[in-house]
């Protein structure tokens, strides 16, 4: 049998079916945002004309754009997740875990450089 | 004695992002994180939630700003440094000034730039991404959080995580500075 949430929100006076689609917004984006980061370091790693192309500052090399386009996808993604959920509330928190957790730690082995070494270019 | 008690530009922006910034990160998480914790409806009186919000708030903004200073610095002032290449034909005794080849010039601690700088100067961007994150929603759901046990847990698990890469960031940090400081 599943274990249901127990609702005391009426208790605090929160009115239940609070909206919780902002907040869910703001943390699977930032776990978007890790996965964009680790897909970035991947490319850099594959191929020299991508690593060239997020030089963006030539004293910091390509961490530059790693960085950069990894912070662009998770702002972009923050801002569309939040418009789209917005005043809802979200049922399947257990799934959005999973979803959150998956993206975060693929992320954390994506930036593990004996990892990531796999797909370095090899010249 | 007044001689040897200065320190270069380059190592006070050293220090800036690693004794400063970084373990400020450090030492602000166990606060954070206590607050998250205990902000459970059936722990706490309804005061006592209002204490626990505002030292969550306090903590979590403290943890993104000082995370987002800590990898500011470190890739756009101090990584720089740490890179530079010299120029065609230095001795290896004059390395001193390029630290990461002054790392890889010898197998036996090629190993630090390789896998402690490479492995540091990744994992640490994840650290602002997700403690910022867990602020806005502890700002933004301040009021009914205490009822949420799920946000909860799964700010808590973030928070966590954002921990772990400023552990490993820092005590490579910390490392690499010993064996090749940037001077």
């Amino acid at each position: 049998m599943e274990e249901k949430e127990l609702d005391i929100s009426f208790a605090f006076g929160i009115p239940t079916g609070t909206p919780n689609g902002l907040a869910w917004a703001a943390l699977l984006s930032s776990a978007i945002g890790c996965a964009a980061f680790g897909v970035a370091t991947i490319l850099s790693e594959s191929s020299a004309n991508l690593s060239q192309s997020l030089n963006w500052y030539r004293p910091s090399g390509s961490l530059s754009g790693v960085a950069g386009s990894a912070v662009a996808i998770w702002l972009v993604s923050w801002i569309t997740l939040a418009l789209i959920w917005k005043g809802r509330r979200l049922q399947h928190e257990r799934t959005l875990i999973a979803v959150i957790l998956f993206l975060v730690l693929a992320s954390l082995i994506a930036t593990f450089p004996p990892f990531y070494e796999i797909f370095a270019r090899h010249s | 004695m007044n001689s040897l008690m200065t320190l270069t530009s380059k190592e006070y922006w050293t220090a800036l992002h690693g004794m400063v910034l970084g373990a400020g990160f450090l030492l602000a998480f166990s606060g954070s994180a206590i607050s998250l914790w205990t902000l459970r409806a059936e722990w706490t009186t309804s005061a006592g939630s209002a204490a626990n919000q505002r030292h969550l708030i306090l903590g979590s903004w403290a943890m993104a700003l000082l995370a987002w200073l800590t990898v500011l610095v470190g890739t756009f002032i101090v990584y720089p440094w740490y890179r530079a290449t010299p120029p065609v034909g230095t001795e290896p005794s004059a390395l001193v000034a390029y630290p990461k080849y002054r790392l890889t010039a010898s197998p036996d601690t090629a190993d630090w730039h390789t896998f402690g700088m490479e492995w540091k100067e990744h994992i640490g961007w994840l650290a602002p991404i997700l403690a910022t994150a867990v602020a806005v929603v502890a700002t933004r759901n301040r009021r009914t959080l205490a009822t949420q046990p799920r946000l909860r847990q799964i700010m808590l698990m973030l928070l966590t995580i954002s921990f772990f890469c400023a552990v490993v960031a820092g005590l490579f940090g910390a490392f690499i500075n010993k064996f090749a400081p940037v001077r």
